[in-house]
Parts: C-alpha cells; sequence; structure tokens
C-alpha cells in the first residue's frame, strides 16, 4: 500500500512542496487526490531532506493544502504503448479523449526516454518526398531527421505541416509509416483543422494524436511532446515503422517551461528562459533518428511561431543549433499569395546532400538546387536594385534574373496545399526556370547536364 | 586659369564638314574600329562634348555606352545628312527617365 | 572508506552528508546504480556532487561511494580511433553491453584491458630513465607510433626489459633506484591538471589545413588557439569537420560537446573513407573522438573537453602535433551555468558564473608548442581549435568575449554570407589571426617570396570592395568608374574563385599551399592585367568577356596532380590582354 501524505505546506504556480516524505525519488510521478476526488498527476523536481518539490501538470487551483492527499508511486511518468493506439487521440498526458475503448498497453514506457547511443546511430539518408518543390528540390527532408518549421504568428505553418503530413513518402517502397502529432497549446480551431484534414484524407488511420489546447494546464505540455515521441519511439524500434512526428508549437512548450523555472526562482538566461533551455529542448529534438540494424525511423517537424518574426529569439536560435536545418516561412511570400510562403534563402537542410543525387533522387539534383538558389539570390538582389534605382538600371542580365526570381516564385514555390509534386516534376520545373537566364550564366551546373537536360535548340532568352 | 574643353565631331565626311565653319574640330570616319579609335582618343584627349552622327554611333554601341557613365566627355547624338535613327532621342528619354523616375518628355 | 547519504537530489546535482573524507574532485559512485559523479564543492561533510549520469529514480537515503581519485583519463595505446562518452568510457563497448541506449550505471574501462599490443623497447637494461623518456614503442595503427614514456615523476635504472605481446596493464618494465618501479603501457592522469612540459616555445609554424580562407589569409599556428563564432547555419561543424579532416596534425581529437548525434555520426562513418592526403591512410587512423551529445546528461558535457584536451597533452607529450577541435564551447559553457545555478551561486552576465572567463582561459591555455619531457628534447605542439555558438550570432555574448581575450585566431563566421552559399562562410573583413606576422616569414620562405605580398594586395582589394559597395548601393554600379568596376570584379574573382571552397568536392576539398599560391596569383593577375588593358584603352566589357575567366574560375577543380595548368591559366591571360590591347589600346593607334 503506498503512503498516503496530508502535508503539503506550500503551493506556488505551479509547483507544490511535501514536507515529512520518505523513500521519495528524483523524477518519480506523483498522484495528488483533492478534496473533491479529483485526480491530478505531477513529477518530483527537487528532493532536499524529506521535503519534495512537486510539479504539477494540471495546475494549482482548487488544491487546499489541509485536505490535499499526495501518493508517490515509484516510478517516473510512462506511457502505456500499444500498436491499437494508431488512429486514436489523447489528451496531453496520454489519456483518451475520442471515446474509444481504452488501451491495453503492451508495456509501459518512461517517457523521458534514453539518449541513443551515438555509435549506434545511423546516418540518415534516405529521401522522403514531401510533395513541396520548395522542401523536395532544395531543402530535402531525409528519414530520421529533424526539420523544424520556422513560423510567425499569422502565417499558414499549419496548412504546410498538414500538406506535409498528407503527402510525405519514400520513392519506390510500400513500408510502414506513421504519424504522430503533438499539439501542445494551440487552439482549438487549429487542432480540429488537423483532425478535419487527417479524417479527411484518410491520414487518421496511420496517425496517433496527441493534443493539449490553449485551455488546458500549461504545465501538461511540457510532457506532451514526450509522450508523443515515446510513442513514435515505440512505433519506429518495436514495431518497425517510418515515424513522422510533428510537434506544435514548440513555443508553447518553451513558455510552459519558462513558467515551472520562473516558479522555482532560478537564474533566468534569454529573455527570463531558463538556462537549461537548450539542454532541454535537446532531449526532446535528438530523439529523432535512426538505429542501425532497425528498419524503423523518427522523423521530427518541429513547428515554432517566432515572436515578432524574430529568429534571434532564444526558442528558434537554440532549436536552430540542435535542429538539421529549418524551414522559414516569410510574411512578405504570405502577403503575395504564395502558398506555401517558404523563404528558401534562409532556409537549409542540413542533410539534404546525403539525400539526394543519382539512385535516390536524380543526377542533376544537386547541380541544379545549387543554382537555383543562386540565380534566386542574384534575381531578388536584382529586384530590390530595381526598386531604389528604377528598372532602367538594370543590365538585360540583371533584368533576366529579376523575372527568374519573379517566376521562381509564383511557379515553383507557389505550387498551393493541395498539389502534390514528385522529385520529377519537381527537377524538371527547376530546369523551365533555369531556361529564362542566358547558358552562360549556369555555372553551377556541371556541362554534362546542361547538355543532357538543356539542349541548345531550346535554349530561353538570348542575350 | 579654368581649363577650356575643347569640342569635336565625329561622322561620315559628307554630314560633319559644316561644323568646321564654327570652329568645330572635326574628325571624318568610315568604319567602326576607326570610329572607335577616334572618339577613344579624343576623350583621353580632354575634348568635352563629342557630337557624333547616329549612323556612326549605330557602329560603336559600346562606346557609346562607356562615356555615357562618365561625366565627361558628353557624347551627343546628331542626326546626318540622311536623316534621323532616332536613337539620339531615345537615349534622352531613357536618361530622363533614369534622372526622374518617369518619362516626363 | 566511509559511506556518504544523499541528502538533496536536483537534477545533475546531489548533496551527500557523511563524506569528511573525501577530497574535492574527487570520483564518486552515486546510489546502488554506481553513478560516476564528482565532487565539485565541500561544506562541512555536505559534498556537492554533479553526475554524469541521469538521476531519475535516486533519491534522499541512498549511498555515495568515494574513490578517493580525481577524474582521470587512461591513457596508453587503443586510443585512436575509438569514440568515448565525455568521461572516456568507450561507445562501442557500451553498446555491446547496453544496447543502443545509454544506459546507466555500466562502468567501463577507457581502454580495453584484452587487447594485446605489440611493445618494441627502446632502451635497454641498466639504461638511466627519467621522467617523459621513451621506454617503448608500439604501432597502433597505420601511422601512429605509439610512444610508451615513462610517467612523470617516476626515474629510475632499467632493471627488465621484454619485447612481445602485452596488454595495457601488464608490466613491461622495471626500474630500479631508490624504489622499484613496474611500468605499464597504460598510465592515469587527472584530466582538470595539464601534464608537465619542459618549456613552452613561440608558435611560428603554420597549421595547413587547405582550407585557402584559412591558410592563406587567417592562418593557425601549431600549438596556437582559434575560435569559431557562428550562428547557426553558418557551417561551423563544417569547418570542424574540414579542420579533423585536412590539417596537417599527426592527431585529431575531436570533441563532440552538447552537440547533434547524427554529426558525430557522420564522422564516423565518413572518416574511415577519406584517405589522408600526406600518408595514404584512412584519416580515422589518426583521430580519437569524445562524443557528448545534446541529449547525453548534461555534466559530463563539463567534463568532456578536458578529457579531450588530456588525451590530447598525452599525444603532444610523445612528440607529436596535435590539434584539438571542440564543438561547441558555447555548450561546455551552458554546463557550468547549470551546475552553478544548481549550485545556488551568485551569477554573472547572463547567469553565467562569475568564473567562466577564467575557466576558459585555463582551457585554451594548455595549448602549445612544448619542448617535452624526457631526454631527447623532442618538441610537440597542441593546436586548440574552439567552436562557439553565439545566441542570434551576437558575439557580444559572454561566452565569445570570454573566449576572443584569449584566442588569437578569430574565423568569424557570418549568416548572410551562407545565405548566399558563400561556404567556408568565414567573413574576411572582421575576421583575425594574430600569427600573421610570424606565418608570412615561413610562407616567404617555404612557399613563395612573393606570397605575403600577394595575400595583403588581395585583401587590400577585398577591403576596397566593402567600401565601393556602399557607394554601389547608393547610386549604382554605373557611376563607378571603369577602374573601379575592374576592382569590383577582381574581388568578386578573389571571393567566388579563391575564398569559396566547396567541402563536398572531391579535388575543391582540400588544396595544397602550392596550390593556393598559385590560385592567389593567378586571380591577383585578373586584377593586374585588366589594370594594363583598361590603361592601354581596352574596354572594361572586353576584359569581362574573355573566355579564360571561365577558366580561372574553374580553376578550383584542378588536381593536385596538375597545378602546373594554373601557370598556363595565367599565360593565356597575359596573352589575350595583349591581343586586346593590340587591337583596341588606343596607344597602339
Amino acid at each position: 500500500m503506498l503512503k498516503e501524505y496530508r502535508t503539503v505546506t506550500e503551493v506556488v504556480g505551479p509547483l507544490m512542496l511535501v514536507e515529512g516524505v520518505e523513500g521519495v525519488k528524483f523524477e518519480e510521478l506523483v498522484e495528488i487526490e483533492l478534496q473533491t476526488g479529483e485526480i491530478r498527476r505531477g513529477r518530483v523536481l527537487e528532493i532536499h531532506e524529506d521535503k519534495a518539490l512537486v510539479q504539477l501538470f494540471e495546475g494549482s487551483a482548487g488544491i487546499n493544502l489541509k485536505n490535499t492527499k499526495v501518493r508517490f508511486l515509484g516510478r517516473p511518468l510512462e506511457l502505456g504503448v500499444s500498436h491499437d493506439m494508431i488512429g486514436r487521440i489523447f489528451d496531453g498526458l496520454g489519456r483518451p479523449i475520442d471515446d474509444g475503448p481504452k488501451i491495453i498497453p503492451e508495456k509501459r514506457m518512461d517517457i523521458n526516454g534514453v539518449p541513443m547511443n551515438p555509435v549506434a546511430r545511423d546516418y540518415p539518408s534516405e529521401f522522403i518526398q514531401t510533395g513541396v518543390s520548395a522542401i523536395d528540390g532544395l531543402n530535402t527532408l531525409v528519414r530520421g531527421q529533424k526539420l523544424p518549421i520556422f513560423s510567425g504568428s499569422g502565417l499558414p505553418h499549419a496548412e504546410l505541416a498538414a500538406q506535409i503530413a498528407r503527402q510525405a513518402r519514400v520513392l519506390g517502397e510500400g513500408e510502414k509509416f506513421a504519424v504522430v502529432f503533438a499539439a501542445m497549446g494551440i487552439t482549438f480551431e487549429e487542432a480540429q483543422f488537423f483532425m478535419d484534414d487527417f479524417t479527411r484524407t484518410g491520414a487518421i488511420d496511420r496517425a496517433v494524436l496527441f493534443i493539449n489546447l490553449a485551455d488546458d494546464p500549461a504545465i501538461e505540455r511540457i510532457a506532451t511532446p514526450r509522450m508523443a515521441l515515446t510513442c513514435a519511439e515505440y512505433l519506429a524500434y518495436e514495431r518497425d515503422m517510418h515515424v513522422l512526428v510533428i510537434l506544435t508549437d514548440m513555443t508553447n512548450y518553451a513558455e510552459a517551461l519558462r513558467e515551472t523555472s520562473a516558479a522555482r526562482k532560478e537564474v533566468p538566461g534569454r529573455r527570463g528562459y531558463p538556462g537549461y533551455l537548450y539542454t532541454d529542448l535537446a532531449t526532446i529534438y535528438e530523439r529523432a533518428g535512426r538505429i542501425k540494424g532497425r528498419p524503423g525511423s523518427i522523423t521530427q517537424i518541429p513547428i515554432l511561431t517566432m515572436p515578432e518574426d524574430d529568429i534571434t529569439h532564444p526558442i528558434p536560435d537554440l532549436t536552430g543549433y540542435i535542429t538539421e536545418g529549418q524551414i522559414i516561412l516569410s510574411r512578405e511570400l504570405h502577403k503575395k499569395g504564395i502558398e506555401p510562403p517558404i523563404n528558401v534563402l534562409p532556409s537549409l537542410s542540413r542533410l539534404k546532400d546525403k539525400g539526394i543525387g543519382e539512385g535516390k533522387t536524380r543526377e542533376d539534383h544537386a547541380d541544379t538546387m545549387n543554382q537555383l538558389f543562386a540565380a534566386y539570390a542574384t534575381g531578388k538582389e536584382a529586384r530590390e536594385l530595381a526598386v531604389i534605382l528604377g528598372e532602367a538600371a538594370l543590365s538585360d542580365t540583371d533584368k533576366a534574373f529579376a523575372k527568374f526570381a519573379e517566376e521562381f516564385e509564383n511557379r515553383y514555390v507557389n505550387q498551393g496545399y493541395n498539389n502534390n509534386r514528385s522529385i520529377i516534376e519537381t527537377l524538371d520545373l527547376g530546369w523551365e526556370l533555369l531556361k529564362l537566364l542566358p547558358r552562360t550564366e549556369l555555372k553551377r551546373i556541371r556541362d554534362v547536364f546542361l547538355e543532357k537536360y538543356l539542349p541548345l535548340e531550346t535554349e530561353g532568352v538570348e542575350k | 586659369m579654368i581649363y577650356m574643353y575643347k569640342v569635336a565631331v565625329v561622322g561620315d565626311k559628307d554630314s560633319i564638314l559644316g561644323f568646321k565653319a564654327l570652329g568645330i574640330d572635326v574628325f571624318p570616319v568610315i568604319e567602326k574600329d576607326e570610329a572607335r579609335r577616334v572618339v577613344d582618343t579624343l576623350a583621353r584627349d580632354k575634348y568635352g562634348i563629342i557630337f557624333i552622327t547616329e549612323q556612326t554611333a549605330s557602329l560603336i554601341p559600346d562606346t557609346i555606352e562607356r562615356y555615357n557613365n562618365q561625366m565627361l566627355p558628353a557624347v551627343i547624338l546628331i542626326p546626318s545628312n540622311q536623316g534621323t535613327l532616332n536613337i539620339g532621342m531615345d537615349m534622352i528619354n531613357k536618361n530622363v527617365e533614369k534622372a526622374v523616375g518617369t518619362n516626363i518628355l | 572508506m566511509k559511506v556518504g547519504r544523499i541528502i538533496k537530489v536536483s537534477g545533475p546535482l546531489v548533496v551527500a552528508e557523511g563524506m569528511d573524507e573525501a577530497n574535492v574532485y574527487d570520483v564518486v559512485k552515486v546510489s546502488e546504480n554506481k553513478l560516476i559523479g564528482e565532487i565539485i564543492e565541500m561544506r562541512g561533510d555536505k559534498a556537492s556532487i554533479q553526475v554524469y549520469e541521469e538521476t531519475t529514480g535516486i533519491g534522499p537515503g541512498e549511498p555515495v561511494y568515494t574513490t578517493g581519485e580525481p577524474l582521470s583519463v587512461e591513457l596508453g595505446p587503443g586510443l585512436v580511433t575509438t569514440m568515448f562518452d565525455g568521461i572516456q568510457r568507450p561507445l562501442d563497448a557500451i553498446r555491446e553491453v547496453g544496447g543502443d541506449f545509454l544506459t546507466r550505471g555500466i562502468d567501463l574501462p577507457g581502454l580495453d584491458r584484452e587487447k594485446k599490443w605489440h611493445f618494441t623497447p627502446t632502451v635497454k637494461v641498466g639504461d638511466e630513465v627519467g621522467p617523459g623518456d621513451v621506454i617503448g614503442t608500439v604501432q597502433e595503427t597505420a601511422v601512429v607510433l605509439h610512444k610508451i614514456m615513462v610517467p612523470p615523476g617516476i626515474s629510475g635504472r632499467v632493471k627488465s626489459i621484454e619485447e612481445g605481446e602485452f596488454t595495457v596493464v601488464d608490466t613491461v618494465c622495471v626500474l630500479e633506484g631508490d624504489q622499484e618501479y613496474e611500468l605499464q603501457m597504460m598510465q592515469k592522469w587527472p584530466v582538470r591538471r595539464g601534464r608537465p612540459y619542459i618549456k613552452k616555445l613561440d608558435p611560428d609554424e603554420p597549421l595547413i589545413t587547405g582550407q585557402r580562407v584559412i591558410d592563406t589569409f587567417f592562418p593557425a599556428a601549431k600549438g596556437g588557439t582559434a575560435a569559431v563564432p557562428g550562428p547557426f547555419g553558418s557551417g561551423k561543424t563544417v569547418v570542424q569537420h574540414q579542420l579533423a579532416k585536412w590539417a596537417d596534425a599527426e592527431i585529431i581529437v575531436y570533441v563532440g560537446c552538447g552537440e547533434r548525434g547524427n554529426e558525430m555520426t557522420d564522422v564516423l562513418m565518413e572518416f574511415p573513407e577519406i584517405k589522408d592526403p600526406r600518408t595514404g591512410e584512412s584519416l580515422m587512423n589518426r583521430t580519437i573522438l569524445i562524443a557528448n551529445t545534446s541529449n547525453m546528461p548534461v555534466a559530463a558535457r563539463e567534463a568532456s573537453i578536458y578529457t579531450g584536451i588530456t588525451i590530447a597533452e598525452y599525444f603532444r607529450d610523445m612528440g607529436y602535433s596535435v590539434a584539438i577541435m571542440a564543438d561547441s564551447t558555447s555548450r561546455w559553457a551552458e554546463a557550468l551555468r547549470e551546475m552553478s545555478g544548481r549550485l545556488e551561486e551568485m551569477p554573472g552576465d547572463e547567469g553565467y558564473p562569475a568564473y567562466l572567463a577564467s575557466r576558459a582561459a585555463e582551457f585554451y591555455e594548455r595549448a602549445g608548442k612544448v619542448v617535452c619531457l624526457g631526454k631527447d628534447n623532442r618538441v610537440g605542439a597542441l593546436t586548440v581549435i574552439g567552436a562557439v555558438s553565439p545566441p542570434g550570432g551576437d558575439i557580444s555574448e559572454p561566452v565569445s568575449q570570454a573566449t576572443l581575450r584569449i584566442v588569437k585566431v578569430f574565423w568569424g563566421l557570418d549568416s548572410s554570407l551562407a545565405y548566399r552559399r558563400h561556404f567556408p562562410a568565414i567573413n574576411w573583413l572582421n575576421s583575425y589571426s594574430l600569427y600573421q606576422n610570424k606565418v608570412d616569414q615561413w610562407m616567404d620562405k617555404n612557399i613563395d617570396p612573393e606570397f605575403s605580398k600577394n595575400r595583403i594586395k588581395a585583401m587590400t582589394l577585398l577591403q576596397e570592395e566593402s567600401s565601393l559597395q556602399e557607394i554601389v548601393r547608393l547610386v549604382g554600379r554605373d557611376s563607378l568608374s571603369e577602374g573601379d568596376q575592374l576592382k569590383l570584379e577582381a574581388a568578386k574573382s578573389i571571393r567566388e574563385d579563391f575564398l569559396q571552397q566547396n567541402a563536398f568536392h572531391e579535388e575543391d576539398t582540400y588544396t595544397s599551399l602550392n596550390k593556393q599560391n598559385l590560385m592567389l596569383k593567378m586571380v591577383l593577375a585578373f586584377y593586374d592585367e585588366g589594370k594594363r588593358a583598361l590603361d592601354n584603352g581596352v574596354y572594361l566589357k572586353e576584359i569581362l568577356d574573355l573566355p579564360v575567366r571561365e577558366k580561372i574560375a574553374r580553376a578550383k577543380f584542378i588536381g593536385e596532380d596538375r597545378v602546373s595548368e594554373i601557370e598556363s591559366i595565367i599565360e593565356e591571360l597575359k596573352a589575350s590582354i595583349d591581343e586586346l590591347v593590340s587591337k583596341g589600346g588606343i596607344l597602339n593607334a
């Protein structure tokens, strides 16, 4: 029989102090029974002699110091996992909320996970086709990668994430694929959008959803991504599935972390976020990957909204240091009506070089990618110049580049949320756009490919 | 002492000879390389204004472009005795557009 | 020894009482799981312990055992090619024992106790040997001859020594004298203390890295210190990897400190495949890896760079040139900050402890070119290259500032260059190297007497470009004189044809000094010759349209065995300029 304590001496924000405890362990799961009979959960953050500091996942409202009963369960916060979780919807702490039957767990796993041995990691190198040109062609996603979407408030990151979840597949294989979706502090509408989209396209049959809405307890959000990743790890490494994990919105997660940190009166780092924000985020993001000798994989697409669109804000900044690149959405493109408004130039996929080329996508991929990047950058510069000095100040080449940049945005990036382009279509579209430029400007493409994919007679604008 | 710039006119002999009466140095040219060399030399010799016939100018666009971007010499296109090709006017239009942002002519 | 009792657990910090017999910096084993920790503070009989493993499930009342020894590394054959965690546990052996995930409480020695090495003595019975003297050698890998040295503080006459197959803990040599010593191939050294040497020398020889912007413009010296700060996405890790691959050091220690797991995997997969251009052997044969990825316990991150540098010092003591890359020291500083916060110390700037700068200085000061212990006065060098990850790319933050005060070379990475896909994104306007003068002398003597002159010329062009660019931004390029436009073109050529280097192209990834010298000459020749042509009345457009420019742009892809082709490009350039001058020049008119 578990000991019950009625020795709560302090409740501050999401934290609670219990005195006179015995045998309590660090990170242990705590059950709190309110005078009303309501059961809440928490975990041990710190123990000093017989005092335990407990973090409450569901907030402290209504806790009575006298009558509240506290039980220490002797195990860390765990998630009961099972193959039956696929197709189900859970709350932020892993309890079903979709009126379905109870999950009978096949095993219970610590939601904090265990770091992967770097020696056991397999380097991500398999191309994932998302059907989005700006990603497939220029910022290629590979299996086992963690590639966040940096967005801003009011930008259509949800549409893009849903599109990726719907379209993502690996070329030429019929392997088992699943989506694990974790929502942290997003609005009901946004969550509903995902659920509707998943239901409409049938993606729900291969998805697991963990939903913590904006009006759910904030501290619960600290557990939500870990729940999702624990489920993903189970599906990937024990059920051999390829799992795509979408975490939205990491900004809300970090704010919840800040709330706890502030309640503990810790010395804050930048902008009030705790000094260990980097380490904490890493324990989430680094759970993406592949293991040698196991068929499954975990690919992560965390979404975060940059406060004031500021990429140097601690959340996007620290995320960028951990993840393998980033996809950045642009307000400017969004206002122009480009769908999805991916700002190609500052976006980056660090693992793209391993996932493209002959046998994976196509031999000319790397060269055209570099050329498109360079040409778009030059074209954008030319366009800026034209704004200052007038169109007349541009040379013919500059004009060609400016035109290219325009077309590139309108045709390559702007494809709509329901358009699924194969990688071959994306690459061919790239060549078509490059025709707008004088052949001599295509310096980054090897001559062999120029001859093969852009034969002389089809050459575009002549000088 | 203020430096006095000289004025020259370049083109086919028939079109430009009359300028001599005004005291302007005339440089008759026929073909492309010659025209280019003459204009370059004049520019070097501190001619402040070089009039050039449109016919001759059309042979050496690079040279015209080059001096367009420099303050001196001012290279000014004039019609020849065979009439105008309108490139002189085009250039003025373009320069106006560049200076004021819109064509006010 | 007395057993302590845990009274407090707060993340990686554990406080135990009844520890009065232990010393500060002693290693302890925490709880029945035997988690490894280190005492960082003592108050009365209460010890604050930083634990190198996850503390989940640990609680007050559990025992703490002291070992009475400071945190040490094992030094001997078996280090090279291995990947260790932050406290020198071999990760591949851990995987065999504990599986694909890092489970706790696995206690494995740093060096393999079973493996036998062939020991060849270099001293005879009766020889007098002292600290640092080499008593024998082991061919550890194809390129590393591991010298077995007498540990510091021990000397005597060789009583017995023999050749043969031994494990690292077998006695290979016995010394007699005031006291008898049995020497094994393995020795231990505490990580927080620098290994002794006779004296430090001034670093004057460049560390050749094959990276053009580094070797030519901002060279590091063997035995020097360098820092690579840059925001994320600016290519810090690629620069570090390139240095680890191509730097002409005999031993490379690569410390992945709080960075991505996949990056370490990348090193592990890639290095064995790459051939060292100097030895023809796989690069892995000279590399030691220390991995504490960002999701591994934070306290071990603090230890990892000390573990790395102690191993590096050990190889330096053999008389080798060693380079250590730490990626990234910011994560190490953050680990310090986290421990400091949990110890409730008074914070300094941005929550970092007040001793951050002195800790960083201590670490970088362990670099140097030194005369090693031992009678043969051999010279070893230890170069330290630290990456710094400033939040938001703003180097006014404490870690960058603490680092910049100490290091002599600064390679400032710039995200705007990276956005333009200019790699390596080292900003040539704000980077510097304080070894420049010494290295210039070396280059002029060993590579080309003109080298430093050319370098200064190229740098001047780049500086002038940046001021010209400001004018261009205001009034457009056309308003510049042709001479200035040529300058812009020449600077662009320096940027694109010389500074940009593709780490993933088989020829471009490494450039020998000889080729760098020729390439520099080539891009400068374009400016000189272009200027000559302009002076002679040739139009700028004609110079820019020369077909030879295409060859200049592609010169970086010329193989090392065909570098003379670059000279012929210069000849061709001169010839085509001559032709232009004779055709269109006024003076010849």
